[in-house]
């Protein structure tokens, strides 16, 4: 562990070699910046994995099978368990997406869930990410590049070795393209947040990285067009593009970065698109608040992984407790994401307490309230060279192909600030490798 | 009224011209009309020019789409669908999915409008209220065509108090849904010669029943109906994606007529 910190230095210089960026619109302006990484890794033990494994392959298997009941049955919704406001209304539904069954039935192929540990030591989850959760890049090149830099640490260590998160990936393509065609990850482009993870995930899966452009559909078969305009059919699209903008002739008709038509070609069942479409029905803030009653509906279980304590001020009951008690919650507007739209009741002023009070009493639907978990911090290195403690919090990723699998790392992401509990990397914070100790 | 079957021929012609003429071109549009309880095709003709593949296929809704595209420089795309459909009075019996009750960006309501609609509620009249509210419409708004435009809101038409067929229609199911009804929005064609129109669908609990808040009627013949959707954008009639800088000018011409 000492020999990795003291390496530190050359595993900076290799992580900017690779160019470790993320994108940052701000203001209108892009600009790329480096993802600052600790050494210190978050060590997660055997047992506690047991357990974590446990309850997210549960809670994903329960979301796949939420997200297929929306759009077919809708059984939870008519046996009282979720109001119907807190699906059709939202933002993610998409009626487009009605009684489309996708390629062996799954929707949430990646799934990136959020979760932090109180320190009390239970682990809370704090969001689901269904649609596109990106990151996975970040651990996959820190942990190559510190074994390159300390190659006794790995050795002296039984940690789990996530070198095989593209074989994952690969996997769970291959289950999904059903040998129709070549696999593809489409990306928005160059300017996108992600890119660099775009790139990295196509060379390590073996797909072909296509641009906006290069994918057409005729005739409901969807094709890359390469070189000399030769067209390759294509079996599975992971697509980086967000659904509204995916389609242009099916959803937002001024998105140029689409492939229009995709959706005849998905709804015919000629290709399999990761994730599939309509799942910010199932990831939106205010769903959230159900996923625990979605496994004892579907599942018939306990959930193993419990929410951080969340209000709904749609029921009465919580939009009163929220309106007493605003000062020490945290508030989130349920159709944001990437930390913003997230106020903490203890740093608003009072004239800003009352305008969010008004907000939450005008639009209930669009607000949730949660308790400020205390949880736990873990040391990073700082800018003089000394430990300091940050808020760190855990997105693990979890396939979905033949069998639902977590992958033995996460992302760690730490808080820039030694007091500010918010970790998304766009607002500027860091990140550490994560070991599952074996 | 008694129960009798009209027939009618109809042509719906969309003539795009491109200056300067385009290469990769592709849409997917909305051209016939639909098959149900109360609407038969009899004979039916779909014409491209310049030629294409079209492929047939049935969006979320349940509405017919054709799409298709172009990788050839052309300049103009035209649409030809024609044919004779069969309909008794207007009433649709598919079982409404469950969204229709809830606002869309288009479609969005506010307290005000929602106070103005609640001037139109009728007791225990979900049919009477929704002819209330459709008076109340064309009352309220002028026609005027060159004001409003695809992306114009059910709210914005409140305040300006203007609008072509779309707009009426969309803050005729804004003012709906707002007190609680299940509205939807209609495409099609009408008697006479013209464009395309747009109308209401509300349901009633048992079946839909049709409202042209533009002509201040209840529909019953007259109307041949292609597509619906929560607001115009769940089932444009026509949507294109061209990747050159073009400028396009758009003809539409129907003609329909009782035989």
């Amino acid at each position: 562990m000492n020999e990795l910190l003291s390496a530190r230095d050359s595993v900076n210089k290799w992580m900017e070699r690779y160019g470790v960026r993320f994108g940052v619109y701000k203001n209108g302006v892009f600009n790329e910046q480096l993802f600052p990484f600790d050494a210190i890794p978050r060590q997660i033990p055997a047992n506690e994995w047991e357990m974590l494994e446990k309850g997210l392959i549960q809670r994903v298997k329960a979301l796949n099978l939420f997200l297929y009941d929306i759009y077919h049955d809708k059984n939870i919704v008519a046996s009282g368990v979720i109001p119907k406001e807190f699906t059709y209304e939202s933002k993610g539904y998409m009626p487009e997406c009605e009684d489309i069954t996708p390629t062996k039935n799954i929707y949430a192929h990646i799934a990136g869930i959020d979760l932090v540990q109180a320190k009390d030591g239970r682990w809370l989850i704090l969001e689901d990410n269904l649609r596109i959760p990106s990151g996975a890049s970040y651990p996959m090149i820190a942990r190559k590049v510190t074994r390159k830099a300390c190659p006794q640490t790995f050795r002296d260590n039984l940690i789990a070795d996530n070198r095989n998160y593209g074989d994952l990936l690969r996997e769970m393509m291959d289950y999904i393209n059903d040998g129709r065609g070549i696999n593809v990850i489409f990306t928005p482009g160059r300017y996108n947040s992600a890119f660099f993870e775009h790139s990295y995930l196509a060379e390590k899966t073996g797909s072909v990285l296509a641009f906006p452009g290069e994918i057409i559909v005729e005739d409901g078969i969807t094709y890359y067009i390469g070189l000399n305009q030769k067209k390759t059919r294509v079996g599975a699209i992971y697509r980086r593009v967000s659904d509204e903008y995916l389609d242009p002739l099916a959803f937002e008709p001024s998105s140029l970065l689409g492939i229009p038509n995709l959706m005849e070609s998905y709804k015919a069942g000629n290709v399999g698109v990761i994730n599939a479409l309509g799942n910010g029905v199932a990831d939106d803030k205010g769903i959230y608040y159900f996923v625990p009653k979605m496994i004892k509906y579907y599942l018939n279980e306990e959930p193993i992984l419990q929410n951080a304590p969340t209000y709904l001020p749609f029921f009465k009951e919580d939009f009163d407790y929220i309106l007493n008690n605003i000062e020490k919650l945290v508030i989130k507007d349920v159709a944001e994401a990437g930390g913003y739209g997230v106020m903490f009741g203890r740093d608003m002023t009072k004239e800003r307490l009352e305008e969010v009070k008004n907000l939450i009493i005008k639009e209930p639907r669009r607000w949730i309230a949660q308790e400020v978990i205390d949880f736990i911090d873990l040391d990073i290195i700082d800018e003089t060279g000394n430990p300091s403690p940050r808020k760190c919090d855990l997105r693990a990723f979890v396939i979905s192909g033949k069998e639902t699998k977590v992958w033995k790392s996460g992302l760690t992401r730490f808080s820039r600030n030694p007091n500010s509990f918010v970790v998304n990397s766009s607002q500027g914070g860091g990140f550490k490798d994560t070991w599952i100790m074996e | 009224m008694e129960e009798t079957i009209r027939r009618y021929t109809y042509q719906y012609v969309t003539d795009t011209r491109f200056v300067p003429a385009v290469g990769y071109h592709f849409f997917k549009i909305r051209i016939l009309p639909c098959q149900n309880e109360f609407q038969k095709i009899i004979e039916h003709h779909i014409s491209v020019d310049p030629y294409c593949k079209l492929t047939q296929s049935i969006d979320g809704q349940g509405n017919i789409i054709h799409y298709g595209n172009y990788k050839d420089l052309h300049d103009h795309f035209i649409i030809e669908s024609s044919g004779i459909v069969e309909c008794s009075t207007y009433h649709p019996i598919d079982v409404p999915k469950p969204y229709y009750f809830f606002s869309t960006p288009l479609t969005q309501y506010d307290e005000q409008l929602k106070n103005w609609a609640k001037q139109f509620i009728a007791e225990n009249s979900i049919q009477q209220t929704a002819e209330n509210i459709m008076h109340g419409i064309y009352s309220y708004l002028k026609y005027n065509k060159n004001v409003t435009s695809n992306t114009t809101t059910a709210l914005d038409v409140f305040k300006m108090q203007i609008g072509v067929c779309q707009d009426f229609a969309h803050l005729m199911i804004a003012a709906c849904r707002s007190i609680g009804i299940r509205a939807r929005y209609v495409n099609g064609l009408v008697t006479g010669e013209g464009e395309t129109h747009a109308w209401v669908e509300v349901h009633d609990g048992n079946q839909w029943f049709g409202y042209d808040p533009t002509r201040d009627s209840c529909i019953r013949w007259d109307y041949i109906k292609i597509a619906h959707g929560r607001d115009v954008s769940d089932c444009p009639l026509n949507r294109g994606m061209l990747f050159n800088l073009t400028s396009e000018t758009l003809n539409v011409k129907t003609t329909i007529e009782m035989i």
